[in-house]
Parts: C-alpha cells; structure tokens; sequence
C-alpha cells in the first residue's frame, strides 16, 4: 500500500520534511488540509510553480524561508474574540490572580497581539497589571514585530468596541487607544508588562511557572498527536492551580494528562491544573 | 509518522451540502428525507452570525432519527453521521478522514465558506464526493463545486426557482457542469439512491 494518497500529497510531506531537516522548524505534525491550503497561496504569491521547485528554492534561501513561515501560519487574530470568555476569565480567574505578589501569564500563539492588549486591559481594570508580566509568544517574528508597536488597522474597530462593550469592562476601548488616519494606537502603558518574544511550541522548551496560559486557536493547527505533546508542555509549565485557556474548537478530552486538570468553564474551555 | 490513515470503510461517500440565506429550513426539509440508515457521511457548512453560538445541531438532533453534530475539531468522519459548521471557523476534511478547523481570513465574506468545505473534500476524496448547493445569496461554493467536478466528484443543486435565494445555486450552475438540478425532494431522492 502506499504510504501517500496521492502526488500533491507526497510534495507537502516531502516539503515538511526538508524544512525540518534544514530549518529545525517542524510543521510535520499540522494538520495537513490548513497548510496545504496556505502553501499553494504561498506558491502563487512567489509565482513558483510546483512544490518541488519550492522546496529547492527553500533550501538556499534564507529570506524565502522566513516569508514562508510568515505566509503559511494564520495570524488572523482580534480584540476581545468571544466576548462571554473574557466575562468568564474576569469571574473564574482573575480573583485567585489577585491574591498572588507576582503575576506569570504565558500568551502562547499570540499573532499581532491584539489578544494579549485585550488581557492587557481586564488586567488594568482588574487593578492587577501592574504586578503582571504577559510573556506573549509567537513562531511568526513578523507578527511579533507587529504585536510590539501596537498599532492596528481601524477597519475592525467597530466590532472590537462591540466586542468590548460585552465583555464585562468600565469605560470604552477608545480610553485604551490613540486613533491616527486609518489605525489606532494602544496605550503604552498597556505595553510595558508584556514582553513579546519568539517560542515555537513544537520544538521550544517549557516556559516556567506560569499562573495563567492562553492559548486560544492555535491547537486547531496541529493533529491530536501534537496536541497532545504541545498540551503536556503547558501543562509543564503551569503551577498548581494554575488556568489554561483555549480557543472555541479545543479541548482538553482527547489530552492523556487531562486528569491532572479540572474543567473551569466547559464553554470556555477553561481549565484549571490541581495534580 | 505523517503516513494517511484512511479507514476506507468509516463511510462510503463523502456528501458536503453548502447553504445560506434560508438554509436552516431548506435542511430540515432535506435532511428529514433522507433514509435510515445511510452510510455516507454528511458535512454541512451554514453561513450563520459570526459572533453568536449556534444550537443547530442540538435543534435537528432532536427532530431528526440520526445525530447531527457540531463538527468537533479532529473528529474522525462516520457514516450515517451528520456533521455541521461552526461560526466564526472554516470546517476542512483531512485526507485521514478527520474535520479540521481554521480562523483564516473570510472567503466570499464568510468564515466558515462553503467553498473551503468543497475543496479541501475534493482534495481528500475525489470521485467519493457529492457537492449540494442549497440556497443562499452570494456566490459561495460555486468554486468548490468546480474543485469537486475536476477531482470526479458530483454536484447537485437546488433548483433555483425552488430555492429561496437563488444566487448561490445559480452561481454554481453558472461555472460549474452539474449533475443534478431539483427541488429538495428530488434532491434527497438523489442522495437515497448513492451506494
Ligand atoms: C490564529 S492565530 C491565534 C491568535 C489568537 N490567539 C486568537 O485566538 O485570536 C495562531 C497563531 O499561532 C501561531 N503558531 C503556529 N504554530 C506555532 C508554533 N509552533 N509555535 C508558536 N506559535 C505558533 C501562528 O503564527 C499564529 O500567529
């Protein structure tokens, strides 16, 4: 029987394989339909032809390498996504946070950092920014540069207000931001406790005693075998009593250590680690 | 590692149906026909209001004599199974026979897009898909019922004078050498009579 369904998919496999044998990033336990799918998009944007010639080119081309990366994650992110989560994270979360001299968060897969800001605002609200350090991490140094100016487009403005309006805070988003042409600017103030830097969850190591881990729609990009490997690292990371936060397809069900966790907030996907 | 593990025997075809503006009723409708048991697997994508849960699956489950479910990420596909779409994630079928999911930007101004559905089925499936093209207002899933055609897949679609948005069945029909054209009756005839 062969090992591949049919020629296209052998290319992506082989493609995976020479990246990691060349780059150490490895994108072989993703989930093959997504990246397939960002990988002819690449291929079209390059103007490259086939695969194979890609992954030629891939091999001798640094630069090359890096806008792949840059292309093939999806960075679509916004502020407040799921409004209820954030309500849920102020009542389920945020009290036992306050009770601690030192906050350690670890924002895992957080793009142009639209997500870690929106954090970044509960925390002030809930008194306890200042005390925080938001380590906000991403595979993508492209996104990452982006995250650290923190200034975004307005074009999803009116839903991000919306978004914001019912997630359970005082005030206005534009409290938060300074609006220029087409964009808006977050406050810096927002900015000094988060350190944005780069962290690959496949191949990089634990990131110490974290009390709290977002990691919301990142997962739904690798096999449950990955997850699962990528779930036991947070879960490493995590203190006792400490929350894990995923995004709206993920869940801790198919984790082989989901025993050490109890569910917060089923909905939410809100987990707290207790073994 | 990485090698496909189909389970060729898990369903024996694969049917995406796509449907908009009127879609809730016009799968009820079509759904309800269907006969029991079947063992082809279905996969819905519904346009629906992006920023509010969906209690679909939980609504037809109880009317209808077989589980309709919210796809679950990475969930493996099953025959005699109803899959359906989330708001706000593309739903994709992986050559393993599992549904995915992905936040990527909109596609004809939806997420989840009927046409991310369709290609990535042809992709994994080929000549074991059945495309359906339900009513709606946009052009959605017309060219991934084009993707479906090239891989040897069928396209049905709901006859427009019987749909109640006739764009996205008549957009189909517009690019795309279809199979079949028919009200839902006709339709779930259609999807009776697959082996
Ligand atoms: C869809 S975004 C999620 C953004 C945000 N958390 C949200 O839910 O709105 C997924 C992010 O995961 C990142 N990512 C993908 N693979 C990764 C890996 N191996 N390590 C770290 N980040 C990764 C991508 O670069 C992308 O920015």
């Amino acid at each position: 029987m062969p090992k591949y369904q049919n020629d296209e998919d052998y290319d992506i496999h082989a493609l995976l394989e020479t990246i990691y044998l060349k780059w150490g990033y490895d994108f072989r336990g993703y989930s093959k339909a997504s990246i397939t799918r960002r990988i002819f998009f690449f291929l079209k944007e390059e103007k490259i032809t086939r695969i194979p010639e890609l992954q030629y080119q891939l091999v001798r081309d640094k630069a090359l390498f890096y806008r792949f990366i840059r292309d093939v994650t999806v960075n679509v992110t916004e502020m407040f996504r799921d409004p209820e989560f954030y309500l849920s994270v102020k009542q389920n979360i945020i009290p036992q946070l306050k009770t601690y001299p030192h906050i350690k968060i670890w924002h895992a897969g957080c793009a142009t950092g639209e997500e870690a800001y929106s954090l970044a605002i509960l925390l002030d609200q809930s008194g306890i920014l200042g005390r925080s350090t938001i380590y906000a991490t991403d595979i993508n140094r492209t996104v990452l540069d982006r995250a650290k100016k923190g200034i975004f487009s307005d074009s999803f403005l009116q839903q991000y207000e919306k978004n914001f309006n019912n997630s359970g805070l005082t005030g206005n988003l534009s409290d938060y931001f300074e609006k220029g042409y087409d964009h808006v600017i977050m406050d810096s103030r927002l900015r000094k406790n988060i350190v944005f830097t780069e962290h690959d969850l496949v191949i990089d190591h634990v990131f110490g005693e974290m009390q709290l881990i977002f990691c919301r729609n990142v997962l739904i990009y690798f096999t449950r075998e990955l997850q699962n490997q990528v779930i036991d690292l947070f879960s490493e990371s995590l203190d006792f009593g400490g929350y894990l936060c995923l995004g709206g397809k993920e869940t801790l069900d198919f984790f082989s250590g989901k025993d050490k966790f109890i569910t917060k907030d089923a909905d939410n996907k809100i987990y707290q680690k207790t073994k | 590692m990485n090698i496909s593990t189909v389970n060729e025997d898990a369903f024996s075809r694969l049917v995406v149906i796509g449907a908009s503006w009127g879609g809730v009723d016009a799968l009820r409708v079509l759904l309800q026909k269907i006969t029991v048991p079947f063992n082809f697997a279905i996969v819905v994508v519904i346009h629906q209001d992006r920023s509010k849960k969906s209690a679909l699956s939980q609504i037809f489950t109880e009317i209808m004599p077989f589980s309709v479910l919210e796809a679950g990420d990475k969930q493996p596909l099953v025959g005699g199974e109803v899959y359906v779409s989330t708001p706000n994630y593309h739903l994709l079928v992986e050559q393993n026979g599992t549904l995915s999911h992905t936040v990527d930007r909109l596609v004809n101004y939806s997420r989840p897009s009927i046409d991310v559905l369709f290609h990535t089925a042809a992709d994994a499936y080929g000549d074991r898909v059945v495309a359906v093209v339900l009513t709606g207002a946009n052009k959605d899933g017309a060219e991934g019922a084009r993707c479906v055609k090239q891989r040897g897949g069928q396209v049905f679609v709901q006859d427009p004078k019987e749909a109640e948005a006739k764009a996205m069945p008549l957009a189909t029909i517009d690019i795309v050498d279809v199979d079949f054209i028919g009200d839902l009756d006709a339709l779930a005839s259609k999807l009776n009579a697959l082996v």
